[in-house]
C-alpha cells in the first residue's frame, strides 16, 4: 500500500468489521451443547417417549393409544427448570429427527437438535436431553417431515412470582412488628408477561389504610432532590 | 535547596497532609458504625422481630420477616427501629445461585448476596416513606428487574 | 432444500477464503524468498534478523508489509491499527448500549442481547483497545526513545500479536454475557440468560490474551533494560520509557493470579469444585480476579502519563518541570496500584478491617496522581506560550478529565461513600472520565502526532481534527457527568431497564454517547480523506527524534 488508499482501506475494514461484529453478536444464539450437558441445578426431571411416524408424533403413554398408526402430535407441558429426556422409538422405516425451537413455528435459524438422526429400523430407540428453561411456547418437529410431524411444547413458569415479579399481593405483606396497623399495599400497573417485568412509575405506589398518611391514599416516595439526605457516612 | 525543590516538597507534603486528615476521619467514622457495613456472619445468625432474611435469587429479592411471611421485591419496616438484614443468595428452581448485591441508596446501605455465605448488616430508618432498592451486582439476563421499594411506616 | 443451499453457501464462502488465503501466502512466500536471497548476500543466516537490522530504528510507514516484518516498529504498527479497529467495533457496541436505553424498559436490544453487547464493549475496549494501543505505542516508540542497539525477539512479538488478535476474535465469537468480571457462579451458568452458551470460549480467548501480554512484557522489559544504547543511562532515560517499564513490571507482577484463576474457572465448567458454594468459595475468584483487575486499569493509563510528558514540551516550548518527581510519581503509582485491589470488594462481607485497609491504601493513590498532575500544571504554568494544536488540546482535556476522574475515584474509596456508589453508574462515570480522557484522548493525540509518519508525509485535516476533539471531549464530559450524578442517586449499572425517574440521567448520557459517536465518524473520515491527498510534509515527528546509527549492532544469531 505505497499509494494513498491506506486510509480508505482501513475505513472500509472498520465499517465491515463493525457490521459483521454487531450482526453476529446480536444474532439469535443457539443453545449450546455444553449448557445442555450440565444444566444448572435442574429442578425437575421428566421422561417423554415419542413414537416417530411420518404421519405424526405419537405418545402411547399419554393418550392410552398403542396404535402408532394414529397420529396425534401431542401438546407437551413442562414446568420451567425441567430436564426432559426424550425417547424416540422408530415405527416406520423412514428417517426422522427431533428438533425444538422457541416460538409457535419451526425455526431453522435457531433450533436445538435433541436427536439428530435415527436409524430407520422399526423399534430402534434413541434418547436425547432438552432443558426446558425459559417459560414460553416452543415447537418440536421432525425436519424430514416438517408438515406432518410438528407439535407444541408449553413451558410453564415454575412459580407465579417469577413471572409477576413486581406484583405484591396484599396477603403477602404482613404487618411488621407488633404495634403496626394492618397495611394494604397495592401497586397498580400492567404486567407485561412477555418480558416478565414492567416499569413501575413512581406515582403508582399507593398506600391504603395507613394511619401515617393523614390525607389518605397518596403519593409517598422520596423526591429525587431529597435523596442525598438519606446518605449516611 | 532551590526554589523548585521547595515547591515540589510543598505540594507533596500538602497532599499528604490533606490525605492524612481524611484517612483518620474515615477510619474513625467507619469504626463507629461498623455494624452498618456488610460482614460475613460469624456463626450465630441473629433472630428477633427486627431481623429480616433477605435472599437474592435469579431474579427477585425475597424478604422474610420473623413471622415467616415472605414478600418479593418489596418489604416493610417500622421507623426508628434498628433492623438487621441477613443476606444470602439461593437458586430459584432451574437457575443458579449467583452473586447479587442489595443497594438501598437513600439508606446508604449495601451488601453482597453471596452463595454459601451469610452477610449481616444493620440499618435504622429514620423517615417514613418509600425507598427504592436495586441489585447492583450483575447477575444475568433479568438483572435489572431485581428492584423494588422498601416501605417505612410508623 | 434449505439445508443444501446453506451447505452450498458455506462451501463457496470457504473456497473463496481459501483462494484469498493461498494468494496471500503466495505473496508472503515469494517476498520471503527474495528477502532470504538478499540476507544471504549480506552474510546473514536468518532473513528475519537481517530485516530487523535493516529496519531498526528507521521510520516505518503503515502498509501491508508490517504484517511480514517482525521488527519492533512493524509490530507496533500492527498493534496500533488493530487496536484502533477494535476501538471502532467496541465503540459501535457502546453506541448500541446507549441507544437501547432510550426508554426505561428494554427497547432496541432484548436483555440478553444487551448483556452480550455490554460484555463485548467492556472486554474489547479494555483488552483489545486500551491494552493494544498501549503495547503498540510502546513497540513503535521505544526503539527510538532508548536508541536500541539490537532489535531482538521479533518472532516472539509477532507470535504475541497473533495470539492476542485470535484471543480477541474468540471473545467476540463467544458472545459471552458475564461482563468483563467473569464472576464464577454466573460465568459457569452456560445458558443464554446466564453467561452465554459459549462462555468457555471467552475464557480461552482471555487466557490467550494473557499469554500474549506476558510475552510482550518480557520482550519490552528486556528491550529497555538490556538492549538500550550505552549512551542512554537509566537516569536520563525518557519518561515514556520509564512509564512503559513500570507498566510492564506491573503487568508481570499482577497477571499471574488471574491466569491461574481463569484456568481453575475453565476446569469448573466440567467439574465445578473451585468456585461453587458447595465445595469451594465463591468470593475466591473475585479476590484473585481483582488482584489483576485493579492493575489492569492502571496499565493503560501509566504509559499515557509518560506520553503526555513526552509530547507536552513540544507545544509548551520548555522542559518538563521536574524529571525526578515525574519518574517518582509513576513508580509510586506502580507500587500503590498493587495494594488497592480490595476496594472492589468492599461490600462483599469481607469485613471492616478489609474495608479500612484498602480504603486507606486507595487514599494513598492520590499522592502519585497529584504529583503527576501538578507536574503537568507546573510545566504549562512556566511555559512561554502554549501552541493549541489538536494533540495539545487532547492533552489538556486529558488532564482535566483525569482530575475529575481522580477526585470521583478517591471519593468512592471512602468506605461510607463506597457503600452508596458501589456498582452504580458513578463507577462507570469515574472510569470513563479516565479511559476516555487519558487513555483514548492521549492515544488520539499520539496518533495525530504520528499521522504524517504513518502516511509517508501526509497532513491530517486540522479542521476535522478539531471537530473530532471537540465532539469527543464534550460528548465524554456530558456522558460521564450524567452517569456520576445518576450513580450517586443509586442508578445501577449494567442494566437494560431502570426506574423511570432515572430517565433524565440516561437521556443525557445518550446525548453524550451519540456526540462521541459522531466525533469518531469524523475521525475515521479524516483518516481516509487525508490519506488520499499527496504527501505534503516530511515524515519526521516529535516522538521519534533522529539520532546517528549506533554501531556494532548485529541481531544475535544473525550474522
Amino acid at each position: 500500500m505505497n499509494g494513498s488508499k491506506g486510509g480508505v482501506a482501513f475505513a472500509v475494514i472498520v465499517v465491515l468489521s463493525i457490521a459483521v461484529a454487531v450482526g453476529f453478536v446480536i444474532s439469535p444464539q443457539p443453545t449450546s451443547v455444553l449448557s445442555q450437558v450440565i444444566p444448572p441445578n435442574p429442578a425437575y426431571t421428566n421422561s417423554t417417549t415419542l413414537y416417530a411416524n411420518a404421519a405424526g408424533w405419537d405418545t402411547p403413554t399419554q393418550y392410552g393409544n398403542t396404535n402408532a398408526a394414529i397420529p396425534v402430535n401431542p401438546t407437551l407441558n413442562y414446568t420451567a427448570g425441567t430436564v426432559v429426556t426424550f425417547t424416540v422409538i422408530e415405527t416406520d422405516s423412514l428417517p426422522h429427527n427431533l428438533y425444538i425451537a422457541k416460538g409457535t413455528s419451526e425455526n431453522l435459524a435457531a433450533y436445538y437438535s435433541v436427536i439428530g438422526a435415527i436409524n430407520p429400523i422399526p423399534g430402534s430407540k434413541y434418547t436425547g436431553e432438552w432443558y426446558a428453561q425459559t417459560p414460553g411456547v416452543y415447537t418440536y418437529w421432525c425436519q424430514v417431515h416438517p408438515t406432518t410431524m410438528v407439535g407444541t411444547i408449553n413451558v410453564l413458569p415454575a412459580n407465579s412470582t417469577s413471572i409477576s415479579n413486581n406484583v405484591v399481593k396484599s396477603t403477602e405483606l404482613a404487618p411488621v412488628g407488633v404495634h403496626s396497623p394492618a397495611i394494604q399495599l397495592s401497586i397498580s400497573h400492567a404486567v407485561n408477561i412477555q418480558d416478565g417485568f414492567s416499569a413501575i412509575s413512581h406515582n403508582s405506589l399507593v398506600l391504603n389504610n395507613c394511619p401515617c398518611f393523614a390525607d389518605g391514599p397518596g403519593i409517598n416516595w422520596i423526591p429525587i432532590e431529597q435523596i442525598a439526605t438519606g446518605i449516611r457516612i | 535547596m532551590n526554589k523548585k525543590t521547595k515547591v515540589e516538597l510543598m505540594w507533596i507534603l500538602g497532599v499528604i497532609a490533606v490525605l492524612a486528615v481524611s484517612m483518620v476521619w474515615n477510619i474513625m467514622l467507619v469504626d463507629n458504625q461498623s455494624a452498618e457495613i456488610a460482614q460475613a456472619d460469624t456463626g450465630k445468625i441473629p433472630t428477633g422481630p427486627y431481623v429480616i432474611d433477605v435472599v437474592g435469587r435469579q431474579w427477585d429479592w425475597a424478604f422474610t420477616n420473623y413471622t415467616g411471611n415472605t414478600t418479593y421485591d418489596a418489604f416493610t419496616v417500622q421507623v426508628n427501629h434498628t433492623y438487621t438484614l441477613v443476606i444470602t443468595s439461593e437458586p430459584n428452581p432451574g437457575s443458579t445461585a449467583v452473586i447479587h448485591s442489595l443497594l438501598i441508596p437513600q439508606m446508604g446501605l449495601q451488601s453482597y448476596a453471596v452463595p454459601g455465605q451469610t452477610n449481616v448488616i444493620q440499618f435504622t430508618p429514620t423517615h417514613v416513606g418509600a425507598y427504592y432498592f436495586v441489585c447492583v451486582e450483575y447477575c444475568g439476563e433479568y438483572h435489572y428487574t431485581m428492584r423494588g421499594y422498601m416501605t417505612v411506616v410508623n | 432444500m434449505a439445508l443444501y443451499l446453506t451447505l452450498l453457501e458455506y462451501s463457496i464462502a470457504m473456497s473463496l477464503v481459501g483462494v484469498v488465503a493461498f494468494f496471500v501466502y503466495y505473496l508472503y512466500s515469494s517476498r520471503r524468498d527474495a528477502l532470504a536471497e538478499d540476507a544471504e548476500s549480506h552474510d546473514y543466516i536468518d532473513p528475519a534478523s537481517y530485516a530487523r537490522d535493516q529496519l531498526k530504528t528507521k521510520q516505518r510507514f503503515a502498509d501491508w508489509s508490517i504484517f511480514l516484518y517482525n521488527d519492533s516498529k512493524s509490530i507496533g504498527l500492527r498493534f496500533i491499527f488493530t487496536s484502533l479497529l477494535f476501538f471502532f467495533i467496541a465503540g459501535a457496541f457502546g453506541i448500541l448500549l446507549r441507544v437501547s436505553l432510550t426508554v426505561p424498559t428494554p427497547s432496541v436490544l432484548s436483555p440478553d442481547q444487551y448483556d452480550i453487547v455490554l460484555t463485548q464493549h467492556a472486554t474489547l475496549m479494555l483488552y483489545m483497545w486500551a491494552m493494544g494501543i498501549t503495547v503498540g505505542l510502546a513497540y513503535y516508540l521505544l526503539p527510538t526513545a532508548i536508541k536500541v542497539r539490537r532489535d531482538n525477539m521479533g518472532s516472539y512479538s509477532s507470535f504475541a500479536y497473533w495470539i492476542w488478535l485470535l484471543g480477541g476474535i474468540f471473545i467476540v465469537l463467544s458472545r459471552s454475557s458475564t461482563r468483563w468480571y467473569f464472576y464464577p457462579p454466573l460465568a459457569l451458568q452456560g445458558t443464554l440468560s446466564g453467561a452465554g452458551a459459549d462462555n468457555w470460549l471467552a475464557i480461552i480467548g482471555l487466557e490467550m490474551i494473557f499469554v500474549a501480554i506476558m510475552i510482550i512484557c518480557i520482550v519490552v522489559i528486556r528491550m529497555i533494560l538490556m538492549d538500550r544504547s550505552e549512551s542512554v543511562k537509566l537516569g536520563n532515560m525518557s519518561i515514556y520509557a520509564w512509564s512503559v517499564l513500570f507498566t510492564m513490571i506491573l503487568a508481570v507482577l499482577s497477571a499471574g493470579p488471574v491466569m491461574i484463576a481463569l484456568g481453575m474457572l475453565f476446569y469448573d465448567f466440567f467439574n465445578p469444585i473451585f468456585f461453587t458454594a458447595s465445595s469451594g468459595n465463591v468470593l475466591l475468584f473475585t479476590i484473585l480476579f481483582w488482584f489483576w483487575g485493579h492493575p489492569i486499569v492502571y496499565i493503560p493509563v501509566i504509559p499515557f502519563f509518560g506520553l503526555i510528558y513526552e509530547m507536552m514540551p513540544t507545544f509548551t516550548g520548555n522542559k518538563v518541570y521536574s524529571y525526578s518527581s515525574a519518574v517518582f510519581g509513576l513508580g509510586l503509582l506502580l507500587v500503590l496500584s498493587m495494594l488497592v485491589w480490595g476496594h472492589h470488594l468492599m461490600n462483599s462481607g469481607l469485613g471492616v478491617a478489609w474495608d479500612l485497609f484498602f480504603s486507606t491504601a486507595s487514599f494513598f493513590i492520590v499522592i502519585p496522581s497529584a504529583i503527576t498532575v501538578f507536574n503537568y500544571i507546573a510545566t504549562m504554568w512556566t511555559a512561554p506560550r502554549i501552541r493549541m494544536t489538536t494533540p495539545m488540546l487532547f492533552i489538556i482535556n486529558g488532564i482535566i478529565d483525569f482530575i475529575i476522574g481522580g477526585i470521583t475515584g478517591v471519593m468512592q474509596s471512602n468506605v461510607g461513600v463506597n457503600e452508596i456508589v458501589h456498582g452504580t453508574y458513578w463507577v462507570t462515570g469515574h472510569f470513563h472520565f479516565i479511559f476516555l480522557g487519558v487513555t483514548t484522548g492521549i492515544a488520539f493525540a499520539a496518533f495525530y502526532v504520528l499521522f504524517p509518519t504513518f502516511t509517508r508525509g501526509r497532513k491530517y485535516n486540522e479542521r476535522l481534527a478539531g471537530w473530532h476533539f471537540a465532539l469527543t471531549a464534550i460528548g465524554s464530559f456530558i456522558m460521564s457527568v450524567a452517569w456520576t450524578t445518576g450513580g450517586f442517586l443509586g442508578m445501577p449499572r449494567a442494566v437494560d431497564g431502570y426506574f423511570p425517574f432515572f430517565q433524565p440521567f440516561q437521556d443525557t448520557a445518550i446525548l453524550g454517547g451519540l456526540i462521541i459517536g459522531v466525533g469518531q465518524l469524523i475521525f475515521l473520515y479524516n483518516i481516509a480523506s487525508s490519506w488520499l491527498k499527496a504527501p505534503s510534509t516530511d515524515t519526521s515527528n516529535i516522538l521519534e527524534p533522529d539520532f546517528p546509527e549506533p554501531s556494532g549492532s548485529a541481531v544475535s544469531g544473525g550474522r
